[in-house]
């Protein structure tokens, strides 16, 4: 199935945009969702995509239309332009984009306020629309891992603790080290949820979720 | 405008692609010529005369597919070889109408003639784009992904990428009102998450695997081959579409950051073992060993470097703000 690659899904749609201006401002609906993806950032833990489970990384654009080769080759344009929304994420379609309506039903009303066909009520009708938006990935390439987000967050979480507890007992004597060792592992607790990274965290004073 | 999100690059590539049944066209005139050959001399051997007036609607109709050849050229972008091959094959219809067959042969002929057809519409259908969309199918065979894709797993810099190859027909419609998208081409969506900047990733691309490249990238419009750089540089800017919101659930791991990640883990949960009563000197046995064993996957995570200028601009905007406030 080309829109996986093990557990991970590769989500591709192309969702079409109303053309005109629905809100009677001097505004056009593309203009306006520029404005608010752009106004998601990672940096002040703006992004919605934080919420949804098991999103590993996803993307929003405007596709204005097809690119020009030159000459000799023809100009074609597009006749509607499209809202790009992609997604890799763990698992399959279904429980992933229920997930996302229950996570951000609000978020999802304000970005495909403008799409063309978007009569989104419920988790069904979401999914229903997604997958009218879909397009078939070619060919997904997985260069990480394939597990669930929160087990890699976890493993994340504990690579950096006892990366940083290498580095300071460098040199302890055995004793030592296995006293300490205790405490580590009776603070990160690796066989257990929490601690962990909080997704679509990029400060390392507030990553660490208790 | 986000293209970067921690220390993941989001990279958005849409490149022409070639709908023209090219050279495969030659597929498609000696399958109906077999056929056709075929066909006529069942009808003589059954009637009981030789096909003369039936040789005579072959080759009408031998002609009538050359004259399509040459509408399917004039409306294709194409090329001259078109118009060589699909003449090509009308030298094939001549040469197989002076050929006197038997049963036997004529079967194999129906057969393989068959065979021919068929990839033959299957390409008149799909175009190049099918044999694009073949070409990724073979490269994700579990026998062909390391010859294909190795240079990828070497460079490990990427966390996901994917290639979407779409028709006309393909765009959603979701409503009536919707226009259809009509289009000459096809296209080639091309999207990447990655670590570090445009430039250390283009470059590690061109060098690590050109050749993987320039098959993936097979009848690309315009596609100027992974080596030499300039031109692949330029091709790259060219085609590429900016992220309007770009979201990573790790803004502070690269690609090996997750990877390593796993192995401390299992690492970890493994020294955890029996904690209350192995001794101080075995634990320190079976510690150094691990450590030894994983001192490739620590170390610690920072936040990214600088990636590029603007993304730079914006962090020192916001540590004045910061302070201001």
């Amino acid at each position: 199935m080309p829109n996986k690659s093990g557990n991970v899904y590769g989500l591709t749609t192309l969702c079409p945009l109303i053309y005109k201006d629905s809100n009677n401002n001097n505004e056009s609906p593309v203009m306006e969702l520029r404005k608010l993806l752009q106004g998601y950032d990672e940096r002040d833990d703006s992004s919605p995509m934080m919420k949804v489970p098991n999103t590993y990384l996803a993307r929003f654009f405007v596709l204005d239309d097809v690119i020009f080769q030159s000459c000799p080759y023809e100009l074609e344009h597009l006749k509607s332009k499209y809202l790009v929304f992609t997604a890799n994420f763990y698992g399959d379609l279904d429980p992933y984009l229920e997930g996302m309506y229950a996570a951000i039903p609000e978020e999802i009303k304000k970005i495909w306020h403008d799409a063309v066909g978007f009569n989104v009520a419920d988790a069904q009708s979401f999914k229903a629309y997604i997958k009218k938006c879909q397009v078939t990935t070619t060919f997904l390439f997985n260069g990480s891992t394939d597990d669930p987000l929160a087990t890699q967050l976890k493993s994340l979480y504990v690579k950096q603790e006892f990366s940083k507890f290498v580095f300071q007992n460098q040199g302890t004597s055995p004793e030592l080290l296995l006293q300490e060792f205790k405490k580590l592992i009776s603070t990160i607790k690796p066989s257990e949820n929490l601690p962990t990274w909080k997704a679509g965290v990029g400060d390392l004073n507030k990553v660490v979720q208790y | 405008m986000s293209n970067i999100a921690g220390k993941a690059y989001a990279m958005n590539l849409i490149t022409p692609v070639y709908v023209s049944t090219g050279w495969l066209s030659i597929f498609f005139v000696p399958g109906a010529l077999c056929i056709l050959k075929a066909l006529s001399y069942w009808a003589g051997f059954t009637c009981g005369m030789l096909p003369a007036w039936i040789g005579i609607v072959t080759a009408l109709l031998g002609v009538a597919l050359v004259v399509l050849g040459l509408t399917s050229w004039l409306n294709i972008t194409s090329k001259f070889n078109e118009f060589v091959l699909w003449g090509l094959g009308f030298v094939c219809f001549v040469a197989t109408s002076l050929v006197s067959l038997n049963l036997a042969t004529t079967i194999v002929l129906i057969v393989f003639g068959l065979l021919l057809l068929g990839v033959g519409f299957l390409f008149l259908s799909q175009g190049i784009v099918w044999l694009n969309r073949f070409i990724f199918w073979l490269a994700g065979l579990p026998v062909f992904q390391k010859s294909a894709f190795g240079g990828l797993l070497t460079l490990s810099l990427i966390h996901y990428a994917r290639w979407v190859i779409l028709r006309d027909k393909d765009f959603p419609v979701l409503s009536d009102n919707q226009p259809r998208e009509k289009l000459k081409y096809g296209y080639m969506l091309f999207f990447s998450n990655f670590n570090g900047s445009w430039t250390q990733y283009v470059d590690s691309f061109s060098s690590a695997i050109p050749g993987g490249l320039n098959l993936l990238w097979h009848r690309n419009i315009g596609w100027p081959n992974a080596v030499p750089e300039t031109p692949f540089n330029k091709y790259v800017v060219s085609k590429q579409i900016w992220t309007e919101h770009y979201y990573n659930a790790y803004p502070l791991a690269s690609s090996n950051d997750v990877k390593s990640a796993k192995r401390v883990m299992a690492g970890v949960l493994n020294l955890s073992q029996n904690l209350d009563t192995i001794s101080a000197e075995d634990f320190k046995k079976v510690y150094d060993q691990a450590t030894l064993d994983l001192q490739f996957d620590l170390s610690q995570m920072e936040p990214t470097p600088i990636v590029s200028l603007a993304d730079e601009a914006i962090a020192k905007r916001r540590r004045i703000e910061s302070q201001e406030a």
